[in-house]
């Protein structure tokens, strides 16, 4: 579980090019985000990591590092 | 020919629509209402308090009135309790016969059954017939397959009061000529606007349509992605003349009657279920899109409260006849099916 890794499941998840994209991107800000990638994230996280990201997280979220602390933190709890 | 304007606020006309429109056929509720004996839903439709039960022999409907000192047996709403009013204990069988009461003297009982009237089922759908006919529901199945509409237990319920008649919300939902107008922060955000591709069929009683966002703003690959059964649609019925089904994308099921208070009062009970596709989903998404659709349809519901109200108002000030276009074929339809009924009431 890498954060590379990561980076490059959240692209495939929002339908984004994975070299376009890092953990300061603000990724509600990009052209081509709207609310069905919160779903595609809540099920990347799911299927991916097996866990629970909610709506909620996403919306407090800014960045891709934010997702990236939810989804690692969780990761490490559910250990 | 279109139903007359007058017809939209007089309480005379309202009084006959009840004895006759309304007697023909009105949604009673879903098998989820009553799935366990003694579930009942209890309603008042005009001068008429009925309330809905699962018996030992069936979904049965009956007079809600106690014979004993008239308070109502179930109260409004719905739930799980014997059939037993709650006053002074009078009882009652799954055929309507006072079965008990307690410390009676039986001699002064002059009426012991409570009137009864037919429901009928289709598709996990429950009609009353009021008139004492049992309602005609032999389009109910289809209307369901095509929109794809399969009724589940409820994730959300609410009611809604309207300050218009209650043929000005059938109306508002026959057409999607409203939405890039109306729906500014619900339809059109979701990709569907006055000029997506529509489809629709009528029937002798029921209506459907579909609508299909404008290829640009297709997004049925990156659902198909969420889940394999769903799509980029969102198809409608109308069972006439009170309920309203609906399906979203494959995902989301909404039901909604119409509850007319009187000529200019209506309330609209809708509520939102899951439909087979979203069930397989995992629960983080399930929640989710529970709560994205009950904020859609608050937020769509009070944009066409709006609009509703202001034809009620236009309606009772002086005005010209409806001219309905080709985008409102669904409203001609339903005016077709009125008139019918009522000979212009
Ligand atoms: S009013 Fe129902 S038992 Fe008395
Ligand atoms: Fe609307």
């Amino acid at each position: 579980m890498t954060i590379d890794d990561f980076i490059e499941k959240f692209a495939f998840a929002i339908e984004v090019e994975a070299d376009t994209l890092t953990l300061d991107i603000r990724f509600k800000e990009l052209p081509s985000w709207d609310s069905l990638n919160t779903l595609a994230v809540i099920a990347m996280a799911d299927a991916d990591y097996g866990v629970t990201v909610t709506g909620r997280d996403i919306e407090a979220s800014t960045t891709v590092a934010d997702i990236w602390a939810i989804v690692s933190s969780k990761c490490a709890a559910a250990k | 020919m279109s139903i007359d304007r007058r017809c939209y606020g007089d309480p005379g006309v309202f009084a006959r629509e009840l004895e006759t429109i309304f007697a023909e056929r009105l949604f009673a509720g879903t098998q989820a209402d009553f799935a366990r004996p003694d579930d009942y839903r209890s309603l008042r439709i005009g001068r008429k308090a009925v309330t809905i039960r699962r018996t030992r022999s069936g979904v049965r409907a009956f007079d809600n009135v106690c014979l004993h000192r008239n308070a109502l047996i179930d109260l409004p709403g719905c739930g799980n309790r014997p059939f037993r009013c709650g006053y002074h204990g009078w009882s009652y069988a799954d055929d309507g016969a006072l079965a008990a009461a307690p410390l009676v003297d039986k001699a002064s009982i002059a009426r012991c059954r409570l009137g009864s009237y037919p429901v009928s089922e289709s598709g996990g759908l429950h009609f009353l017939g009021l008139g004492g006919a049992a309602p005609v529901v032999d389009e109910v199945a289809q209307v369901l397959a095509d929109t794809g509409v399969v009724p589940d237990t409820p994730f959300h319920a609410a009611v809604m009061e309207h300050a218009c008649n209650w043929k000005l919300l059938v109306e508002n939902v026959l057409e999607g000529y409203h939405l890039s107008f109306v729906h500014g922060d619900s339809f059109r955000p979701a990709g569907f606007t006055s000029t997506g591709r529509y489809a629709w069929h009528g029937g002798r009683y029921t209506s459907w349509n579909e609508m299909l966002p404008a290829d640009a703003a297709d997004k049925t690959a990156a659902l198909r992605r969420l889940a394999s059964q769903a799509g980029h649609f969102y198809r409608h019925a109308y069972v006439f003349p009170d309920l309203f089904l609906s399906n979203t994308n494959g995902l989301v099921g909404f039901l909604s009657h119409v509850i007319p208070v009187d000529a200019t009062r209506t309330r609209l009970a809708w509520r939102l279920f899951e439909l087979p596709a979203l069930k397989a989903l995992p629960p983080a998404l399930r929640q989710h899109m529970q709560e994205e659709a009950i904020a859609f349809t608050q937020q769509a519901l009070a944009e066409d409260k709006v609009l509703v109200e202001a034809c009620q108002q236009g309606l009772e000030a002086d005005g010209f006849e409806v001219q309905l276009q080709p985008q409102e074929a669904r409203i001609a339809h339903f005016h077709a099916l009125y008139l019918a009924r009522t000979n212009d009431v």
